[in-house]
């Protein structure tokens, strides 16, 4: 640095050239020299500037903002200008000073769209990695809980923050994603996708395995089970590790709503799932291979409908199953307005038109229909499902039933092969674990759900004493006083 | 990458494995097929030739049939030595390949089932489409007919006569005998088996007798009364009406909701002899005698009347079965299992033996509750 404020000024325009929105304001102290403020506009706020380091500067009085530090080099000033905070030169120093004046534009906390819930907190995380972190900070209020902060992407620079709870994650797992995220070597992190990348353990496999969420109540409860969480700045998505298969199926719901309902509709969504993968390939397979194993007053159904229908039964299927797809991506990237229109032309119009030009049978777009339905029950499976679909519709087309089943094998021995971060992926069904079943399949009350899953190795195993829920039977009374 | 490969070959393996057990190749378009629904077979006019009568689903017709008018099936004939040539007959008069395998009904002459059922019952053993579950039965006359009745309720005369089966059924008259049971009892010796006679009557299906097959010929036939006391002695009753007819036109009717019936084999003295009890719970449910009569007779008269007119019916049932020397319950099988050696002598001969076997009836009955009392008890 240099000693003259103008000359340090005169470096650091050299780095921003003629940007726009870089902005230097010379000024005049009181007691003589000059000095200089510099900030990116729009990432600054110039209220704070004005008021609480140009205003004191000029009557000679203390700036009182929080967060300030010393700077030694032009390049660090950049980089911290860059954040929205503002750099102050003055004459006869070779250091430079920053105060935190970050006053950029950011969406206003809402609720996610992709996890909406009936009874559950309803805030979600925004693109600011600060918010997110005090939204995450709110939950959990323990001085145990750690935010780690690291930079990523080469020229995005962007801020990544490790979370995890001291005395519950394990040691080793905050070493491994340390470790993974230090060998990221990419140029720009524009989102949780870009990471996630990088680190997870079987890139090319079609089943996640980093969760992901968009609410802090979420990500607060996976890190009190032991896990850790990136939160990345720029994305409402935080990234959660170690990611099990079962977690497909839990919903923040699950844990609002009583357990007896909380059970059935778990066991909804595990159910949809092998539907919606196996639905259209066992159509193909029953019509084609093995009618013998339709129901009677069933097959005359599916004769009468596909009666006529130009072409054979999985060509019928591939191709309303394409539609489909087209159908959905086309509902997901138009416009909301514009996508229920789509919505209301793919279903309507077309699948009805079809069939009364008969062009497909009924019962094909009913399956697909119910298919895509069963999709929609668990969301962030659903990608690997849509994906593994066209495999087993293939193999049930040309191989029938044994087909089916080499498909579905093949995806349990994929299944029961992936890692998560040192975890087991089906835990805790491969390798079974009974008395972790009680948050899987169905979901028992809370009091009954004592530990937390071994699968992830935390440190503290229980979640709660070994106490037995208080009996109130002997409470009060409707009818008074016992005589 | 190696995992991949790895992964990568043994699919491929697995795959060229599963295309020898079948492929696209094997594939059938359900629209492609001609579903038989039910089979006929008859003796043909000409001499060693069977005529086999098809009955084939229209689906296209199976919701319009009644709009239009047209039937939701069509029968259709063809004549050969055995039923696999008949069935080959149908390939030159369809523009689909037949399909049997959702045949609800097999239907036999009576003139074929005296004959003997081995030389066409052969073919649906064989065949890989052909279920064991498929019920048989027997016609009067001519077997064809009863594929051309007026189905009423259903659409096809198949699905009428099957109806008319498990109705009956429920109310304990007849239970289907499959192919299955058929098959197991013509490899038992000297056991027979009972089938549903069906009869044409004016253009409807009539259940009226039930057939009886020993071997694979029929040697005679029951009554429906007397079908129904060998599900009680056989124990394959399980609820059902009782009528009983007392003197001067009196008549009492019994729901019967449970029965259970128990087969206790002897051998004393150097004598076999089985005891059949029936125990049976049931309620009152109409007395066509009233007033002073009905109120002085007491539940354990009207439990009586039950008992004596049961024990009555199955011992008359087994007259009528000694008589054509038809052991339809399988006394033979359970003592060949319970007196492996003793009993070998008596069964070497069976079929005169049947005509002697001593077998002796108790009837256990239980009213519970009064049913539909017209008057009160006084």
């Amino acid at each position: 640095m240099f000693q003259t404020a103008e000359e340090n000024l005169n470096a650091i325009a050299a780095i921003f050239r003629d940007d726009s929105d870089f902005v230097a304001r010379e000024f005049q102290l009181p007691s003589g020299g000059s000095g200089a403020v510099v900030f990116i506009d729009g990432l600054a706020s110039p209220e704070i500037i004005n008021d609480f380091i140009l205003k004191p500067l000029m009557n000679d009085a203390p700036i009182s903002i929080g967060e300030a530090a010393k700077l030694d080099t032009i390049e660090k000033a950049a980089e911290v200008i860059l954040d929205g905070d503002t750099v102050v030169f003055l004459d006869g120093f070779t250091t430079a000073a920053y105060f935190n004046t970050k006053g950029f534009p950011s969406r206003t906390i809402s609720e996610p769209q992709t996890e909406t819930v009936l009874r559950g907190p309803r805030e979600g995380f925004t693109e600011s990695m600060r918010t997110n972190t005090a939204l995450l900070r709110r939950k959990l209020k323990t001085p145990d809980l750690r935010i780690e902060s690291l930079r990523m992407g080469k020229r995005t620079r962007t801020t990544v923050c490790l979370c995890w709870l001291d005395s519950i994650a394990a040691p080793d797992l905050i070493d491994e994603v340390r470790k993974r995220i230090d060998t990221i070597d990419v140029d720009a992190i524009l989102g949780s996708g870009y990471v996630e990348e990088f680190i997870e353990d079987d890139p090319l496999s079609p089943f996640q395995t980093i969760g992901y969420s968009e609410k802090p109540d979420v990500v607060a409860a996976k890190l009190l089970e032991g896990r850790c969480a990136l939160i990345i700045d720029g994305t409402p998505f935080a990234l959660t590790m170690p990611f099990l298969f079962i977690e497909n199926f839990q919903s923040p719901e699950d844990y609002s709503i009583r357990p007896l309902s909380a059970s059935f509709l778990r066991l909804i969504r595990i159910i949809s799932f092998p539907v919606t993968l196996t639905l259209p390939a066992l159509y193909v397979a029953l019509v084609n291979f093995h009618s013998e194993l339709i129901p009677t007053a069933l097959l005359y159904t599916i004769a009468a409908a596909s009666e006529g229908t130009p072409f054979s039964a999985p060509l019928e299927t591939a191709v309303m199953l394409l539609i489909f797809e087209i159908l959905r991506e086309a509902g997901i990237r138009l416009p909301k307005p514009t996508g229920q229109a789509i919505s209301i032309v793919g279903a309507l119009v077309m699948g009805q038109a079809a069939i009364e030009a008969g062009i497909v049978g009924a019962p094909v777009v009913i399956i697909i229909a119910f298919c895509a339905v069963a999709s929609f029950v668990s969301p962030t499976v659903s990608d690997a499902a849509n994906l593994m679909r066209w495999v087993l519709l293939l193999l049930g087309a040309t191989m029938g039933g044994f087909g089916i089943l080499l498909g579905v094998l093949s995806i349990y021995i994929l299944l029961a092969s992936t890692q998560s971060f040192g975890a087991m992926y089906l835990h805790p069904i491969a390798p079974l674990s009974l008395k972790e079943l009680g948050d899987t399949v169905v979901r028992i009350p809370m009091w009954m759900l004592k530990t937390r899953p071994s699968a992830l190795r935390p440190q503290d195993k229980n979640r709660r004493s070994d106490d037995p829920k208080p009996d109130f039977s002997g409470g009060i009374s409707p009818y008074g006083a016992e005589q | 990458m190696k995992k991949l490969l790895k992964i990568l070959c043994a699919a491929v393996t697995l795959c060229v494995i599963l295309l020898s057990l079948g492929g696209c190749w094997s594939a059938d378009e359900i629209s492609h097929k001609a579903i038989i629904l039910g089979i006929s077979v008859d003796f043909a006019d000409t001499p060693e030739k069977y005529l086999v009568t098809a009955q084939i689903a229209r689906p296209s017709q199976l919701k319009a049939s009644s709009a239009d008018g047209e039937n939701a099936y069509i029968n259709i004939s063809s004549e050969g030595v055995g039923v696999q040539a008949a069935l080959h007959g149908f390939e030159t008069q369809l523009s689909r390949e037949i399909y049997t395998g959702h045949m609800e009904l097999i239907i036999f002459s009576e003139e074929i089932a005296r004959s003997g059922l081995t030389p066409v019952l052969d073919y649906f053993y064989r065949s890989s489409e052909a279920r064991f579950s498929t019920p048989v039965i027997i016609a009067e006359g001519r077997a064809a007919d009863l594929l051309d009745i007026q189905a009423d309720l259903e659409q096809m005369p198949v699905s009428s006569i099957l109806g008319t089966m498990s109705n009956q059924d429920s109310d304990i008259i007849m239970s289907g005998t499959t192919m299955g049971d058929l098959l197991r009892e013509m490899v038992t010796e000297h056991s027979a088996v009972t089938l549903a006679l069906f009869r044409v009557n004016g253009k409807r299906a009539a259940m009226e007798k039930a057939a009886v097959i020993k071997g694979d010929k029929m040697i005679g036939s029951l009554t429906i009364d007397q079908k129904q006391y060998e599900l009680l002695a056989g124990g394959e009753y399980d609820e059902g009406v009782q009528v009983c007819k007392i003197a001067d036109g009196k008549v009492a009717s019994f729901r019967i909701m449970k029965c259970v019936t128990k087969h206790n084999l002897k051998y004393e003295n150097g004598q076999f002899s089985a005891d059949i009890s029936v125990n049976i719970t049931g309620q009152i449910s109409g007395i066509t005698f009233g007033g002073e009569e009905y109120t002085i007779r007491a539940r354990e008269d009207l439990e009586q009347i039950l008992r004596d007119f049961i024990t009555r019916g199955i011992n008359d049932m087994f007259s009528a079965t000694k008589e054509i020397n038809a052991d339809i319950i399988g006394f033979n099988e359970m003592l060949r299992r319970k007196y492996p050696r003793d009993s070998k002598s008596l069964l070497e001969n069976w079929d005169d033996n049947y005509r002697n076997f001593p077998i002796s009836v108790s009837v256990a009955a239980t009213l519970t509750g009064t049913g539909a009392v017209r008057e009160r008890v006084k």
